[in-house]
Order: structure tokens, then sequence, then C-alpha cells
């Protein structure tokens, strides 16, 4: 992917080419590359220690790569001091100046710059226009919420207009309900400004609900680059394939039954997509695919199974079935069915065979 | 009905002490200072020797170099030590204690050592005296003036001073300075409008011990500051012991004690002015 430059050179307007960090002779990041086009919004998702802050503080300019390049528009900035990169970075403790006000907090960078005074005020209201934080300009700190810091935060990055904007786990000192609002306020802003983004998290709800592509690391590797379809649906490697949470796994030998591809798995004869890629013998089922009933489904691929768990959450319930020995869980809409069903009897365990997920090899 | 809490009858003793052996003397000094016995025996309150105190023009100049020194001294210890403070944040622990104990050394010597070292140092045949004429250049008076009374006070105080700023300046959080730099602010700057304010406590703290400990210093002046060089606290001395003069002692006593309070407490309100506002919520 990635953007055509006139010099016919495929490139992105942050690229990182093979950048390497370690601390004390332990691999933090490992000869890491990746292209971002401009006005792309991109995170960085992995668990913790897979190397993606120190990818997001190399990028920002506070951390130094042992090797490799990081070029911004084409121009490598490897040299350039954090300051001067114009890449605006929001902290997960937010790092709010405590004994600044709000106003003084936004204004920070644009008085570091020498922005004359009427300028400032204007483009410091504009910001927390943007936040929806004009009132509380004469506030400090201490006096706000968590969400509310981390707006200030934003704004005082998105006021110095600058290249990147670079999300260090914005959300992750946040509860549950004000993760999703200012989710939501980080994907408006992406809009109205295009600012290129690139957010570090651990959560891939929330990179998948923020970016046009994701990035996987572990241990320090790129995974998988591809947009969130893409990294659900068509996973490169074992890692990503558990990192997204495929549970429900079949693996087996396949064999073309007519125009059919079969994988013999779990003691049936399991239809597979076509579309799959030829050497494919593991697939998983996502849990929202899996059906139950009392009764055999119409899908392509129906068997008989016994229940083993069943977990009513209200609108939805989870359950786990035994497949001649396979255990799959699955998770489907509350209704009548669950009436009268008990652990041990048997159900129809059934799933569309074109939302089977061709998972890689072990060794990958 | 519930139990009273008799816990603090626990600081009786700590009050009983310092009450006993601090307190009372020292409003037996004010005491005399106000009060004298007359020729018929009577005890009158007279501010008469207040009133020659603060007409005496020598007395003057002794408060005027005493707050001086002390001021300088604050000062000095500040410009030292600040930037000890900064280096010490980059430091792992372990090389931050070896440097802090031996920064810190001075304050475990005996202050006579310390001072007699200064004398040898810089005196007019000292070690510095001698290096600059050996060099051919004029020999410099570090001693036996304010120069050097205000450079041995440094010594011994400089290490207050990085105590303080040292607990204000290492648990600054270190993501507000990435912050400050990714903001565009250099490391002049950083300093200048993150640190420095938000280390305001111990630099205040700071500031006020060793201007108290500087004011009424008393063996350092002797020594480095020779007897052209008086202070309150010589003063005090002199006028105890070697002329018994008892009352006028007492008087600077007070002078001094008031003075360096009204001192303290501005340096506390102008902390509280610039005190930050309420941090609770992170």
């Amino acid at each position: 992917m990635g953007s055509s430059y006139p010099n016919g050179q495929s490139s992105g307007f942050l690229s990182l080419r093979g950048i390497s960090k370690s601390y004390g002779g332990q691999a933090a990041v490992e000869s890491l590359s990746l292209d971002i086009a401009e006005g792309e919004f991109v995170s960085l998702l992995g668990p913790s220690g897979c190397g993606k802050t120190t990818t997001l503080h190399m990028i920002a300019g506070f951390v130094e790569p042992d090797a490799g390049d990081i070029l911004i528009d084409g121009v490598s900035v490897n040299d350039l001091p954090s300051h001067q990169r114009r890449a605006a970075m929001v902290f997960q403790s937010y790092a709010l100046f405590p004994h600044m006000t709000v106003f003084d907090n936004v204004a920070f960078g644009l008085r570091m710059q020498k922005v004359p005074r009427a300028k400032i005020s204007s483009r410091v209201g504009d910001a927390l226009a943007l936040v929806r934080l004009s009132a509380l300009a004469k506030r400090y700190p201490g006096e706000l919420s968590g969400g509310q810091q981390q707006r200030v935060a934003l704004a005082r990055a998105v006021v110095l207009e600058p290249r990147l904007l670079l999300l260090d786990e914005p959300l992750s000192n946040l509860d549950a309900r004000l993760r999703q609002s200012l989710r939501q306020d980080f994907v408006e802003i992406h809009k109205v400004t295009g600012m290129t983004t690139v957010l570090v998290t651990h959560d891939l709800e929330e990179a998948f609900a923020t970016s046009d592509r994701v990035a996987v690391l572990s241990e320090g590797r790129l995974q998988q680059f591809d947009t969130p379809q893409g990294i659900y649906t068509r996973p490169q490697t074992a890692f990503v394939a558990e990192f997204v949470g495929h549970k429900n796994t079949l693996e087996g030998s396949r064999r073309q039954d007519g125009g059919q591809v079969v994988l013999q798995a779990a003691g049936e004869d399991i239809k597979v997509p076509e579309a799959a890629p030829v050497s494919s013998t593991k697939f998983a089922i996502p849990s929202h695919a899996l059906r139950l009933g009392v009764a055999p489904l119409a899908l392509d691929n129906c068997f008989r199974a016994q229940l083993t768990g069943l977990t009513y959450l209200g609108a939805t319930a989870q359950f786990d079935v035994d497949l001649n020995g396979t255990k799959l869980g699955g998770e489907q809409a509350a209704g009548k069915w669950i009436e009268g069903l008990r652990d041990g009897d048997q159900v129809y365990i059934a799933w569309d065979s074109a939302d089977m997920i061709a998972l890689p090899g072990k060794a990958a | 009905m519930a139990r009273r809490n008799m816990s603090w009858m626990l600081g009786l003793p700590a009050v009983i002490f310092i009450g006993v052996l601090f307190l009372a003397p020292v409003i037996q000094l004010l005491l005399s200072s106000i009060f004298e016995r007359g020729s018929d025996g009577g005890i009158h309150l007279s501010f008469a020797l207040y009133q020659v105190f603060f007409s005496d023009p020598h007395y003057r100049v002794v408060i005027a170099r005493t707050l001086g020194i002390s001021a300088a001294t604050v000062v000095a210890s500040f410009v030292l030590a600040f930037p000890v403070a900064l280096h010490m944040r980059k430091l792992n622990p372990r090389w931050r204690s070896v440097l802090a104990i031996a920064l810190l050394s001075p304050l475990l010597t005996s202050v006579v050592v310390r001072t007699l070292a200064w004398v040898m140092l810089l005196g007019p045949k000292g070690i510095m005296n001698n290096a600059l004429i050996a060099m051919g250049l004029d020999p410099v008076s570090l001693i036996y003036n304010d120069a050097g009374v205000i450079i041995g006070l440094t010594h011994v105080f400089f290490g207050y001073m990085l105590l303080c700023l040292m607990t204000s300046i290492l648990k600054l959080d270190e993501r507000l300075l990435l912050a400050a730099s990714n903001l565009g602010a250099s490391p002049w700057r950083q300093a200048w409008h993150i640190i420095l304010p938000l280390s305001t406590p111990g630099v205040v703290a700071g500031a006020v011990i060793v201007f108290t400990m500087s004011a009424s210093a008393y063996v350092t002046p002797v020594l480095l500051g020779g007897t052209k060089t008086k202070v309150m606290a010589t003063e005090i001395y002199d006028l105890a012991i070697n002329y018994l003069e008892w009352r006028e002692a007492a008087v600077v006593a007070c002078v001094l004690f008031a003075g360096v309070w009204v001192i303290v407490a501005l340096l506390s309100r102008l902390a509280d002015a610039r005190r930050i506002a309420p941090t609770g919520a992170r």
C-alpha cells in the first residue's frame, strides 16, 4: 500500500525503515518497517512488551533507534530533536502541566514557537472548542476529570497543527464508558483535521474501531499490517489469530469432494470456503458465526454435539459444546431456544462455511 | 458512650521538653530585653535599649550585613544545587546515592575543621593566593570579609539546599518533560517553565533552612569573617560574653529572631502564591 510519489518510489508519509531498538541486550523492536499514508489513522496493536510504545517514542524522538531510518514526508528525521519533528504526542498519563491552567497548557507549544499573542488566544480557543472544553479554559488540570484531562492533552497536541498525531494508549486510564466516547472523539477529530494519526493500544476493539489499518506487533516484530477486516478474517500468523481471539479451531486433512473442499476434523466432514488457500489445513469458526439449535439448522455445516455449558447474558447467551471431543464455544441472541436446555443435552451446532477463517500453520 | 481518645498524651513528653528547655529561655530572653530593674528596686517596662539599638548606625550595618550574607548564601546554594539535582534525575539510583553522599559529606564534618580548611585554602598566605602569585597574578582577598563568610556558609549549607531540591525534583514526572520537549521546549525552557515552578516547595524549604541557619551561624563568620565582619550572632556573643551586657545581647537576639521569622513568613507566602491549584484528581 502507501501512496505513489513522483519519483516512482512507493513510500508512505511516515516511513519506518528497519528500525531496531534494544535495551540491555533485550530487543524491544526488531527491524520494523511500516509505510503509513498521509491522513491515515493507524494503530500499533499488541500486548504489553511488544515494542509498540518504544516504536511510538522513536517516532516522537524520545528514543533514538539503534538502527534504521524514520522518514516523515520522505525526509529522515533521525537527527531531529523531538520538538522539530512536528509529531505531537498525547500520553497515557495525560502529562498535563499541573501548575498551568487548561488555556496555558494548550498555549504552551504555541508560546514555545513564539506565535503572536492574539493568534495564540484564537488558536487555543479553536482547539478547546474542538474538544468541547471552551468553558473550562481557566481551570487547572487537577480540577478536571480524567476524560477532560485527556481532551485537554489532545487539544494541546492538535493546536500545533502537527504533521503527525501520536497517541500513546490515551484511553487506558479511563473507564469503559468514557473510553468509548473519547475514542469517538479521536475518530471525529481525525475526520475534521485529516491529521495522520498513530495510535498505540493493546485493545483490539479500540484499534479496529478507530483505524484505517492496524499493525499487529509481537515481541518487537511486525506480525501483520492490514485493514481491521484483513487482520480478523485473514490472520497471517498464529500470533495474530490468537490475538484477535480465534479460539474455535479445527485442524485436519483436506480432500476434494466433487466441487467442494472438505476438511476431515473433529470426526466430521466439514465444508470449508472455496476461496481458502490450498495449503490451509487449520480453520477457525468465529464465535458469533456458530449457531446452536435443538433441531437441525439450514447451514451448510450442521452437526450433532453435546451441550457442555450455557451462560445467559440477557441480550445474548454464550454456549459451549463438545463436537466429538473438540470443544467449541459461541454466542448468539438469547431467545426461547434456551428454555429447557441443560448441560449434557444433545443439540445441533451449525455454521456457514463461508464464515470460516483459514489460519496459518504453526510454522508462522 | 465513646471512650475519650487519650492518644494526645503521647505528645506530652515532647511538648514539655520543648516548652521547658526551649520556649522558656526564649521568653525569658524576650522579657529581659524589655524589662529593667529601676533604681528603686522595682521592675519597669522599657524599650530604651531597642531605641538605642535601632538608632545606632553600627547595628544597622550589622543587621544589613547579616541579612545580605544570608540572602547571598541562599542564592549561591540554589545556583549550585539546582543543576546538581537536575543531573541526579538522569543517574541510576546507585550513582545517585554515591553523588548525594559525596556532596552531603560536608554536613558530616565538624564545622570547625571545615572552616579551618577554608582558611588554609583562601587565606592571605593560603594555597589559592600562593598559586595566583606563582602564576604572576595579584592575590585576592577572599577571607576576612563578606565574600569569605558567604563561601564558607555556602559550603556548609549547600547540602541542605540540595536535599530540599532533590525531594522535589526527583519526584517530578519525566513524562511532563517529554511532553514539554515534544511541544517545542528546549532543555533550558523546560527547566524554566516546568521544573522550576513545580519544584517551588523544595526551593522555598531550602531557602528557609539555609537562610535561618546562615543568619544565626557563629563559627563560620568568626573564623572566615575575622574581626571586621561582624554579624548578629557574633555581636550577641561579644555583648554577652565579653562585655557582660546581657540585656543588650537579648535585644540583638530578639531582633534577629523576629527578623528571621518575618522573612521566613514572607517566603512561605511567596510559595503559597505560586502554589499550584489542587492536584487531587490525577
